[in-house]
């Protein structure tokens, strides 16, 4: 990468910046890259967005709690392989990194979830002044509840190092509002961890702020994607390479998409 | 009393005890204190139906926790025919007794040759040693 220092011993890991596409081919996507990560143990950093407003269910969520938020039942679903809550990708940059089993990270999934989080506190912290009403920090009281009693949408639970933006000490009344949550899918030691960066609110889900409506700012998924790549590599001792999906994997993908993804068996199957 | 030192471990984290019951060779799967401890904060088991069939390494059963969907797997091939339905409502047992009362199935054993891959104790605490680090 032009002006990259970064000492050329440390593993590649392939960065791949894709434009929006639609729910299944994002999804099927970072399944295939899973088992291609499980094969060639090179790391992956992926960053992607949706053509249209998508809701995508926790692998264990059912498909019949959609009726609890009845604001995005016009949208696209897709069923995640990632656990957690449903999430409405409208207006937001979505990341994938995938780690193969030789990697340290890979082997601690809290560890992993931080480290990701903490990178994108301090870039998101960069686009503030100090003495701004809300800053972005790592959740340090998860939720107690129960499965049964956890919300249907992710980002209305509470998990140990979800991004919250936190209303500074000293404004009143205390408030918080998660703008990334993301969540793991593990085969034989290979990690997948994707998430979402809320930027702005859905009209899907406008009770869910973004990091804009919040801050009163303007940023954007591009911002992002110029920083966080590097500082990602860094924080996980990994030399970035920029790189495309191969006609070989977009095969894949396609296949997967369409078998899988797209098929009401796997939508539905809950 | 289950000791762990006499059962037999997959690279993925699976235990394994092997019993003849019936004239069959029934094998009893969990899944390590190591991996409990990795997984964290468990919140979900999806249990396979009995009678249904698997095969050697591969997946099996599924369990979430708080962040991660993670597969278990069967080092044998063979036939679902018991679960521990106690453990959806219970999954705290899998952190406190892994080894006995957090028993996940027990599979009879149609294809034994996935069982000379199994690590002893020894090795297994040698593969966890190495994983920490």
């Amino acid at each position: 990468m032009p002006g990259d220092t970064t000492p050329s011993n440390l593993t590649e890991c392939q960065l791949l910046i894709d434009p929006p596409a639609d729910g299944a081919w994002n999804m099927a996507v970072d399944e295939v890259l899973l088992d291609e990560v499980a094969s060639t143990g090179q790391p992956v950093l992926r960053f992607y967005q949706w053509q249209q407003p998508t809701l995508s269910l926790g692998y264990f969520q059912a498909i019949a709690d959609r009726t609890q938020h009845p604001a995005s039942a016009s949208a696209d679903v897709v069923r995640r392989l990632s656990g957690g809550g449903a999430i409405l990708h409208d207006r937001e940059l979505t990341y994938s990194f995938l780690l193969p089993a030789t990697h340290e990270l890979s082997r601690d999934t809290q560890r992993l979830y931080d480290s990701v989080h903490q990178v994108i506190v301090k870039q998101l912290s960069t686009q503030l002044p100090d003495s701004a009403e809300w800053q972005p920090t790592l959740c340090d009281t998860p939720s107690v509840l129960s499965r049964r009693e956890e919300p249907f949408l992710c980002f209305q639970r509470r998990a140990q190092g979800d991004i919250l933006l936190q209303r500074s000490a000293g404004q009143s009344p205390t408030a918080d509002h998660k703008i990334v949550g993301s969540a793991q899918r593990r085969r034989r030691g290979t990690v997948l961890q994707h998430g979402s960066i809320l930027l702005s609110r859905s009209a899907l889900a406008t009770e869910l702020p973004g990091f804009n409506d919040l801050t009163d700012q303007h940023l954007a998924a591009d911002d992002l994607i110029r920083c966080l790549p590097s500082q990602l590599a860094n924080v996980t001792q990994l030399r970035l390479v920029e790189g495309k999906l191969t006609d070989a994997l977009i095969t894949k993908v396609r296949q997967l998409q369409q078998a899988k993804y797209q098929s009401a068996s796997w939508t539905d199957r809950r | 009393m289950v000791k762990p030192e006499e059962l037999l471990y997959a690279k993925t984290h699976e235990w394994i005890s092997v019993a003849e019951e019936g004239g069959d060779k029934v094998a009893t799967l969990g899944i390590s204190a190591f991996a409990v401890e990795a997984l964290t904060d468990l919140v979900y088991i999806d249990l396979p139906a009995v009678g249904r069939q698997v095969e050697a390494e591969q997946p099996f059963c599924e369990v979430e926790s708080v962040k991660a969907v993670s597969d278990i797997y069967s080092p044998v091939a063979g036939e679902v025919i018991a679960v521990n339905e106690t453990l959806p409502d219970n999954l705290e047992i899998l952190g406190e007794d892994p080894y006995e009362q957090g028993w996940i199935a027990k599979i009879k054993i149609t294809d034994e040759a996935g069982l000379g891959e199994l690590l002893d104790h020894a090795a297994y605490e040698k593969l966890c040693s190495e994983e920490a680090h």
